[in-house]
C-alpha cells in the first residue's frame, strides 16, 4: 500500500513537472547573418561545426526526442540558451570585428582544452565526438580566419 | 627641354622608390605583431596590483597565466591581443575578476569602481582602436 502510493506521487510530480513551461529555444531556418551562408568555410569544418557546435550555438537546434520531457527538456534547453548566449552562428555577420576576434579567440582554447563540445554532448551524439585531428583543423581554421580579419 | 624632362623622370623614380618603401612598411605592420602596443602607466599601475600577481609568465596560477599572460600580450596576433583586450574588459566591468575569493583573502586586490571603469574602458577602446 506504501509503495504504491509513492509510486502514484512520482507518477503525479511526473505529470505535473511537464505542465511547466520548459522555455524552449525558438528554432529559426532562415538566418541571412549565419556563418557558413556567407563565408567560405572548408567542407571538414563546416560538417564538423554543424554536428559539434551548431546544436547549442545556432538558432537551427535539433531537438532529440528526450529534449521534451522535463525535466531533461530543462537541461537541454538552458545549455541551448545559454550556448546562443555566448556564441551564435546564425548572428555571426552582425558581430563586429572585436566580437568576431574574442569568439574566434575563444573558440580555440575551448575546443583546444576539450571544454568543447560539452562533456554530456559526445555520448548523445556520436557524429559530434572530436578526435585530437579533428580539433586541430578545427583550431586551425579558427586561426587563419580570424587572422584574415585583420589584413 | 631635355633638362625638364630628365626632372620628370627622376621625379616619377623617386615617387615610385617611395611609393614602394610605404607599402612595404604597410604590409609589415598589417601583417606581424603589433608592436606599438604599449600599455599606459596609469593602466600598468592598476594591473600591477590587481592582476599580475595570477597573470604573469612564472605565475604559479596555471589557470590563470594559461587564460592571460601580461608578459607575452604585447607578442600575440593581432586577432588574440584583441580577443584578450575585448575578455579584459567584459570580466573586469562585469566584476568577475578578481575573484572573490582572492578579494577576501587580499583584500588589497579589490578593484574600485573608478578602477574597473579606467581598465574597462581602456581595454575595450584599444580593440576597438586595433581593430580599425
Amino acid at each position: 500500500m506504501k509503495k504504491k502510493t509513492i509510486w502514484i506521487t512520482l507518477l503525479v510530480i511526473f505529470i505535473v513537472v511537464q505542465l511547466i513551461p520548459s522555455g524552449r529555444p525558438e528554432v529559426i531556418k532562415d538566418n541571412p547573418n549565419d556563418l557558413l551562408l556567407n563565408n567560405q568555410v572548408p567542407t571538414a569544418v563546416e560538417s564538423m561545426l554543424r554536428t559539434a557546435c551548431y546544436d547549442c550555438h545556432s538558432n537551427e537546434s535539433i531537438y532529440p526526442w528526450y529534449a521534451y520531457i522535463a525535466p531533461v527538456s530543462f537541461l537541454v534547453n538552458r545549455d541551448i540558451r545559454v550556448g546562443r548566449e555566448e556564441l551564435n552562428f546564425s548572428d555571426w555577420e552582425a558581430f563586429n570585428k572585436v566580437e568576431k576576434a574574442k569568439l574566434l579567440d575563444g573558440i580555440i582554447e575551448a575546443v583546444e582544452a576539450e571544454e568543447m563540445p560539452m562533456a554530456i554532448y559526445p555520448p548523445l551524439h556520436p557524429e559530434a565526438k572530436l578526435s585530437t585531428e579533428d580539433r586541430k583543423v578545427l583550431t586551425d581554421w579558427a586561426e587563419s580566419f580570424a587572422e584574415s580579419l585583420f589584413e | 627641354m631635355k633638362k625638364q624632362f630628365i626632372a620628370l623622370i627622376t621625379i616619377v623614380a623617386v615617387g615610385f622608390f617611395f611609393m614602394n618603401f610605404t607599402i612595404q612598411t604597410e604590409e609589415n605592420s598589417s601583417l606581424g605583431k603589433k608592436t606599438n602596443f604599449e600599455i599606459p602607466e596609469n593602466i600598468q599601475g592598476i594591473i600591477d596590483n590587481s592582476c599580475y600577481g595570477c597573470h604573469h609568465t612564472d605565475s604559479k596560477n596555471e589557470k590563470g597565466k594559461k587564460k592571460l599572460d601580461f608578459d607575452k600580450l604585447a607578442d600575440l596576433k593581432t586577432y588574440k591581443l584583441v580577443g584578450k583586450l575585448a575578455d579584459i574588459s567584459e570580466t573586469v566591468v562585469e566584476g568577475d575578476m578578481p575573484p572573490e575569493k582572492a578579494v577576501k583573502k587580499y583584500p588589497e586586490l579589490k578593484l574600485s569602481d573608478e578602477d574597473k571603469a579606467t581598465l574597462g574602458d581602456w581595454a575595450k577602446s584599444t580593440a576597438e582602436e586595433l581593430s580599425k
